[in-house]
């Protein structure tokens, strides 16, 4: 089922991540793919998520297509000016590619390139505005083109400390789904009566949220995200529970599995974050009885 | 200097248009040698500013002050016992100056009379030109005195692009080709030697591109 008819189903949607890899051996990158097949919705490929130079996003959702899965393609703000950004969502239309949503992109000083120059054009907003502009015919100069792309648009709901900054970012998601988005792509949750709370205000959208579940990989992980991403905060229980563990992988996959778990009666899907250990998303999908 | 040029009438007027009494505040720095916010502008202003409310029928009450510069906390100090005379201060500074005096009375709406264009230097009476892009890693001394990034329209290194014809560039005729200018000079210098040299690809850290930047001399710390 293509994402747009999977979006407007109102079923569970099931969304894989899978960072491309850094240089052009795609074996296991086509390997984890094909134990996807079937099993999720939708793969949704970040572009050189953390700054960290890779092979495109495009690319990788081209050969994500021809192994029979649904890609969903990042763009960042961060790499590309406007004539990039609408140069590649008509290479995206032309190479079957119709899922796309942009992300500001972490700064350059987070990645590998640090000398590298940013470009921060478009914001995500802008970009939304951009593609739905060229949906109608037109392109961000309002000049006329030959033949008009459809897509299916997304957009981030960034993370939020407070509820003051909550706010904010429901009025920007709010913003994003007037603009076109059709589906929204939260944090990551580790709580999730708390994430019940948010979908109680999120639901008044009008398009299905879909909710990050990250692969904790261990117990340092779990503390280096509660201290440095806003909003995060992984229960001690939780740190326990993977540091009493005899087999600790295991456990985090049990706790990934028990969170989409309880995400289904709340929103429209899930995105499973594995961070590099895409080949553990087939016991993730088991545990969670997908 | 940083140069810049005064907003519209117009789009003044619309700031000035909620309140009764402003503060016009001129510098006496960058803003008055480029013309656009030393006491002579401020004087124009003001003139113009009422002439225009008078035509409307209304009032503005507009006190002139000129500090020796805005973007220095000790200068911005002079106007902290009179500040609470009035409903806003129409700066005349650059960004800097204006963001200083906003940061320093933080209840009082500030806002700029000018629009900050560029760090440059004066080629002729009444005409200024970019010559420094605060890039944060000087490459004068390799490039004849001559800044590619603040003079060539595509801030690039190692020569001119195809767009560079008979020492102009493609955006615009009267456009020096900061190339040629650089390569015409090390020529004249006789270090032909220092074009052939292939510069790496930029580390733009120090410019802009790493975010804020500041300056912090332990030195001099009190």
């Amino acid at each position: 089922m293509a994402w747009a008819d999977k979006l407007k189903s109102n079923e569970f949607a099931v969304v894989a991540e899978m960072e491309t890899p850094k240089g052009v051996d795609i074996s296991d990158f086509v390997a984890a793919a094909r134990q996807l097949k079937g099993r999720v919705d939708a793969v949704l490929i970040p572009d050189m998520s953390f700054a960290v130079m890779r092979l495109g996003a495009l690319s990788g959702a081209v050969v994500l297509k021809q192994q029979g899965l649904e890609p969903i393609v990042q763009f960042s703000c961060r790499d590309r000016n406007r004539l990039a950004l609408q140069a590649d969502l008509l290479g995206a239309q032309v190479l079957g590619v119709t899922s796309v949503m942009a992300v500001a992109g972490e700064p350059v000083a987070m990645g590998d390139h640090l000398d590298a120059k940013p470009v921060y054009d478009l914001t995500p907003a802008s970009f939304l505005e951009a593609a739905a502009g060229m949906a109608k015919g037109l392109d961000l100069a309002g000049q006329e083109l030959k033949g008009k792309p459809k897509f299916c648009l997304g957009a981030r709901i960034e993370p939020w400390a407070d509820d003051a900054e909550l706010a904010q970012r429901l009025t920007e998601a709010k913003a994003a789904v007037a603009k076109g988005a059709s589906f929204l792509v939260a944090p990551a949750v580790f709580d999730l009566e708390a994430f019940g709370e948010f979908m109680k205000q999120a639901k008044g959208l009008g398009v299905p949220v879909i909710a990050g579940v990250l692969l904790l990989k261990s117990v340092g992980m779990a503390r280096y995200l509660n201290q440095n991403l806003p909003g995060v905060a992984i229960s001690e229980a939780t740190i326990r529970r993977i540091r009493s563990a005899s087999d600790r992988t295991a456990e985090c996959v049990k706790i990934a599995a028990e969170t989409i778990k309880g995400l289904k009666p709340l929103c429209g899907g899930a995105l499973i974050i594995t961070a590099g250990w895409e080949d553990r998303l087939p016991e993730i999908l088991d545990a969670s009885g997908l | 200097m940083i140069t810049a040029v005064r907003k519209p009438l117009e789009e003044i007027m619309g700031f000035a248009a909620p309140y009764s009494r402003v503060l016009l505040l001129g510098c006496n720095e960058c803003v008055t040698v480029c013309y656009a916010g030393g006491r002579k502008e401020v004087g124009i202003l003001a003139s113009a500013l009422s002439m225009a409310f008078l035509k409307e029928g209304k009032k503005l009450d507009i006190v002139e002050q000129t500090l020796e510069r805005q973007c220095d906390p000790e200068y911005v100090e002079e106007i902290a016992q009179t500040i609470d005379q009035y409903d806003a201060v129409f700066s005349m500074a650059c960004g800097c100056g204006v963001q200083t005096v906003a940061g320093r009375y933080k209840d009082k709406p500030v806002f700029p009379m000018v629009n900050t264009m560029f760090m440059g230097a004066s080629e002729r009476q009444g005409v200024w030109a970019e010559r420094c892009a605060g890039c944060g890693e000087c490459v004068l001394g390799r490039t004849g005195g001559i800044c590619p990034v603040a003079r060539c329209s595509k801030r690039i290194f190692n020569g001119p692009c195809g767009g560079s014809t008979k020492g102009k560039c493609e955006i615009d005729p009267g456009v020096d080709c900061a190339w040629q200018l650089i390569w015409d000079r090390l020529k004249a210098l006789g270090r032909t030697d220092l074009y052939s040299e292939i510069m790496p690809a930029k580390d733009w850290r120090s410019a802009k591109d790493g975010g804020p930047r500041r300056i912090v001399r332990e030195d001099l710390l009190s």
